[in-house]
């Protein structure tokens, strides 16, 4: 199963709002940039606009792998733990100068340590204070409805339940801000498709150098 | 013996020296080691040097593969002060920690404080304050040289 729908299923399941089929609708998202090429690993995330009951939280995981984080690109939940088990197993030390969420968390080789909860929405920025062209990206987002588009900018959001949306989209070349629209999902009929074009750039190689880089992101 | 076993054992052997030697009589008795070297300007620049010839040298440097250079020498230059007495309190992750598991070799050990010699006498430190320096520095080998810390146990 892939990532965004066991999000999904998991947080309908916890909060009790698994719907029948016939009351949550499947939504496609294209995102292109604009010269209609596909874009791989952009994060599209639908906030409803009547909050859901809070989710159970959960863990994801991001791994530092031969000197990088993996993935570099994430999208959670708030409330969620980020567990970094650091299969390198030499020193690294995970910062972040975000708003959303500031640390710095020492990953000594041959131990674990426990993970980091996120609980503010917005864009985390992370770097390793040793290893300076290790980034990553950490969208934390106030809804159970994200996931990441493929090589071929598609991703597929399915338990929408039927109501009001803020969709949004964001590559990791838009830095502080995420492109959106309103969106009203109607239980039934055939999946919609939305198309998303963004201008999209070169990811910057090296860490965050700068305190506050993410200020201000209007995230839902 | 290959050249660079030669080049060890005679660095061994220097550094052992040093250490015997201990503080020489004419030293200064309020001067630390550090001030005698030339204090932050001078320490800050041979150490620069150091790693940057360090991390050039295709021998000694596959540790440091995207390792953030500048926080290295800021952080050597903060060990050396606080080791060499001149007052400075080291913040950085302890030696042992920072160089576990980067494979680093006896005889890369020897190679950085090769350079370290050459860079110190490049900036005109003199021998007795430069053997000093070492001396201090050479008790740190089991700390940085092959040091292995085996995976953590997770539980899940
Ligand atoms: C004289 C003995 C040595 C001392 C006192 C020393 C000290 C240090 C210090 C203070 C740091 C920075 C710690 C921090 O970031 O907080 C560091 C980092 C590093 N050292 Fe050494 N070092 C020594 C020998 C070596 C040797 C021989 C090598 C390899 C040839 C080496 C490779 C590295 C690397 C790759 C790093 C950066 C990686 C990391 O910080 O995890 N060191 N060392």
């Amino acid at each position: 199963m892939n990532r965004p729908a066991a999000a999904c299923l998991a947080a309908c399941i916890a909060t009790g709002t698994m719907l029948t089929a016939a009351a949550a609708a499947t939504v496609r998202f294209r995102v292109v940039d604009f010269a209609g090429k596909p874009i791989k690993d952009a994060i599209v995330y639908a906030v409803p606009d009547t909050p859901l009951p809070p989710a159970k939280p959960r863990t994801a995981i991001i791994d530092q792998v031969n000197r990088q984080f993996v993935p570099q690109i994430n999208v959670v939940q708030v409330g969620t733990y980020v567990d970094f088990p650091n299969s390198d197993n030499i020193l690294h030390s995970v910062y972040s100068f975000s708003p959303a969420k500031t640390f710095v968390l020492r990953l000594y080789a041959g131990k674990t340590e426990p993970p980091v909860r996120f609980n503010k929405p917005g864009i985390v920025v992370m770097g390793c204070q040793i290893h300076d062209t290790m980034i990553a990206w950490l969208l934390v987002v106030k809804t159970p409805y994200f996931g990441k588009t493929n090589a071929a900018g598609l991703l597929v959001l399915h338990h929408l339940r039927a109501g009001r949306y803020r969709m949004h989209a964001w590559d990791v070349s838009m830095r502080k801000v995420t492109a959106s629209r309103p969106l009203v999902v109607t239980a039934g009929g055939p999946p919609r498709q939305i198309t998303f074009t963004l201008k999209a750039g070169r990811m910057p190689r090296h860490g965050p150098t700068m305190p506050g880089m993410s200020a201000g992101m209007g995230m839902q | 013996m290959t050249s660079h076993q030669r080049l060890v054992s005679a660095l061994r052997t220097l550094l052992a020296a040093a250490a015997l030697a201990g503080p020489p009589a004419i030293a200064c008795a309020h001067q630390s080691l550090y001030a005698a070297m030339g204090g932050t300007k001078v320490v800050a620049r041979f150490v620069s040097q150091t790693i940057d010839k360090v991390a050039a040298d295709p021998r000694l440097n596959q540790s440091f593969r995207d390792v953030d250079l500048a926080r290295v020498k800021r952080e050597l230059t903060s060990y050396i002060c606080q080791l060499a007495g001149g007052g400075c309190k080291y913040t950085g992750i302890p030696i042992r920690a920072v160089h576990a598991n980067l494979g680093i070799t006896q005889a890369q050990f020897y190679g950085l404080v090769q350079i370290l010699r050459h860079q110190m006498r490049a900036n005109h430190v003199d021998l007795r304050d430069r053997n000093r320096l070492l001396a201090l520095l050479a008790p740190l080998e089991p700390q940085v040289v092959d040091v292995r810390v085996p995976p953590p146990k997770r539980k899940d």
